[in-house]
């Protein structure tokens, strides 16, 4: 075997990536990073909750990750999010439902503060809608 | 990224076309890459900016530095192969491929969180390159011996940092602060460096094997392949270098598709998902012993019931983890070691450290208890033989304690094992004259047998109080409760 083949099975991923790396946005849609945000905070899922929250919340992760893990059935309904364009803002439609005992209780999805952390939008925690 | 299903799959799914596509010499070089891209992989997301990019590369470059310090040096030495620059060419090459992940969108990235921008790479290449450059120069002076015994300390330092809950939190706020996050957020939990207990354990045997002369001469891609080999990365078992380069070298050879090693592989593969996701996970759902059952279950009966739980609920976890870990090593060619031989039902206390984790057991005593024990009969006075056993045996066991975690309940975890090992050896050698009557009633012998059982197991599920509790003073509680006190 020439000794450059063995560096062919990363050349050539490597390649693929760089391309794929170029064709897509690499810091991500701030209007799809809320979907994300809210979708595992409803699966209480930690490890995207963590990921997707901007330094400023992170003493709140706790309750975050924890939000909807003592109801049952918690999901999104309608959910629909779109980036007012050179803001911070994201504003959602749509709602959260969740069972408490017996009784359905509906959050009403609202706006929500986003920055950019080194490069990648990050959820900042609720905001007032702009007017 | 850890050990999911969905990892075991990715493993087994390489492993089949690794098996069936791969001819030859580029086995090797599959392994070794692929192994190079599991340390970025499996490494979880941690919450210190960076920390899941920069510890896995640290793991490389560390091993690397394990490699140029365990050179065999003669009085001539040897220059470096064009194959050891083609592996050098292949894990840079796995880091740069998963550094790129930065610029993907986060759904597509193989990383745990965005890796940091070139800036950072060119910096981690750089310190790399001054660390193995300053190895250069000092071997060529002459130093190996030192540097040897350096790149012992240098891990046992780095051990102790992070196994010690204040020291690791300490560096965790240190790191906010360059990164600029909340330091009062600062935790122990965040700098889980995956896989550096089991590659540090394979790093002190090269460099101690080196040492006195064992170390067969090893190639850089066989080198960190064996240091970081993807199955046994997470869990272990921690193989041997000489051993794994018996496989290493028979890869070439390798009937490609053979359907009695992938049976066999696959056959332990699943045995494992059956012990760690069937029975160990379902003891975990309220039928094991944790630090909050442990405060609220009250009745003697009960709590033992849940020790019963934990202890075999850690059993079937970790021995579960080794059989997928075997699994797939058979199925890539490499017969990892086995870990564990029906520890629990082991009639001594001597006879279960022979038979769970057997790789850490054999890896202590190789080095600790025999150069330990070694050393005290040098010395003048030579201290009695039962004082030396006592000391060697204490050790050896709070050092495997402390590896968990430097906590005092680790350390008592540790003691009463040691203690418990150099009673045994003190009644074995004063019953052996009983024991060989006693074979003479095949019914004394088996009720004895039985008893034996029992008070081992005992003593090992009562030992696994002080493993489980992070509090000394909960665990104190919990023992003298299982007593009804």
């Amino acid at each position: 075997m020439k000794i450059w083949k063995p560096l062919l099975f990363l050349i050539i991923p490597t390649l693929a990536l760089m391309l794929v790396a170029c064709a897509g946005g690499a810091s991500g849609d701030p209007a799809q990073t809320v979907e994300r945000y809210l979708q595992a905070k409803v699966e209480g899922h930690e490890q995207t909750v963590r990921s997707l929250l901007c330094s400023e919340m992170e003493a709140n992760t706790f309750q975050e990750v924890n939000a909807f893990t003592s109801v049952s059935g918690a999901h999104i309904e309608g959910m629909k999010c779109q980036w007012i364009e050179g803001s911070d803002v994201v504003t959602c439609e749509g709602k959260i439902v969740a069972t408490y005992g017996a009784e359905e209780t509906e959050f009403p999805l609202a706006a929500y503060r986003v920055v950019k952390e080194d490069g990648e939008w990050k959820w900042c925690g609720e905001t007032a809608p702009p007017q | 990224m850890g050990l999911g299903l969905e990892t075991i799959l990715v493993f087994a799914l390489f492993a089949l076309l690794y098996a069936g596509l791969i001819r030859g010499r580029a086995r090797r070089w599959a392994l070794l890459g692929a192994s190079a891209l599991a340390v970025f992989w499996l490494q979880p997301w941690l919450p210190l900016r960076y920390a899941d990019f920069i510890l896995p590369s640290l793991t490389l470059v560390l091993t690397i530095a394990g490699w140029w310090v365990t050179r065999k040096r003669g009085e001539e030495v040897q220059p470096v192969r064009r194959e050891d620059w083609a592996a050098l060419g292949v894990v840079m090459a796995a880091a740069l491929l998963m550094g790129m992940n930065r610029f993907l969108a986060p759904d597509l990235r193989l990383t745990p969180s965005r890796p940091p921008g070139p800036p950072l790479w060119l910096t981690i290449i750089a310190i790399a390159a001054l660390i193995l450059t300053l190895i250069a120069w000092q071997l060529r002076r002459g130093r190996q011996k030192a540097l040897l015994l350096g790149g012992v300390f240098l891990i046992l330092a780095l051990f102790v940092v992070l196994k010690t809950p204040a020291l690791t939190e300490a560096l965790a706020r240190w790191w906010r602060g360059l990164t600029g996050q909340d330091q009062t957020l600062a935790s122990a939990g965040d700098l889980r460096w995956l896989g550096f207990s089991y590659v540090s354990f394979r790093l002190i045997h090269t460099l101690r094997d080196r040492q006195s002369g064992l170390l067969p001469e090893l190639g850089l891609a066989e080198y960190v392949t064996y240091v970081v080999f993807f199955p046994a990365f997470i869990a272990g078992p921690i193989d041997r270098a000489e051993r794994f380069q018996k496989d290493w070298l028979a890869l070439p050879d390798m009937q490609g598709v053979s359907a009695a090693r992938l049976g066999e592989g696959a056959m332990r593969i699943l045995t494992g998902m059956f012990k760690k996701f069937v029975i160990a996970d379902t003891l975990a759902m309220g039928m094991a012993l944790t630090p909050a059952l442990a405060q609220q279950t009250h009745h003697a009966l009960a709590l033992w019931g849940l020790l019963y739980g934990y202890a075999f609920r850690l059993y079937f976890d970790f021995a579960g983890y080794t059989d997928i870990a075997i699994g797939v090593g058979l199925m890539l060619g490499v017969r990892l070691p086995e870990n564990f031989k029906r520890p629990y039902l082991s009639q001594d206390i001597t006879s279960f450290w022979q038979r769970w984790h057997i790789t850490l057991s054999n890896w202590v005593r190789f080095y600790l208890f025999s150069p330990l024990t070694r050393a005290l009969l040098r010395r003048k006075p030579r201290p009695s033989p039962t004082l030396i056993l006592f000391l060697g045996l204490m050790a050896t066991m709070i050092a495997i304690g402390l590896w968990h975690g430097i906590t005092w309940t680790f350390f008592v975890w540790g003691a009463w094992h040691g203690l418990g090992l150099f009673i045994h050896k003190q009644w074995s050698d004063r019953t052996r004259k009983w024991y060989r009557e006693l074979a003479k009633h095949p019914w004394r012998k088996r009720a004895w047998s039985v008893m034996a059982w029992f008070l081992t197991f005992q003593f090992v599920a009562l030992g696994w109080v002080w493993f489980l509790l992070p509090d000394l003073s909960l665990a104190i509680r919990t023992f003298l409760r299982l007593f009804g006190f």
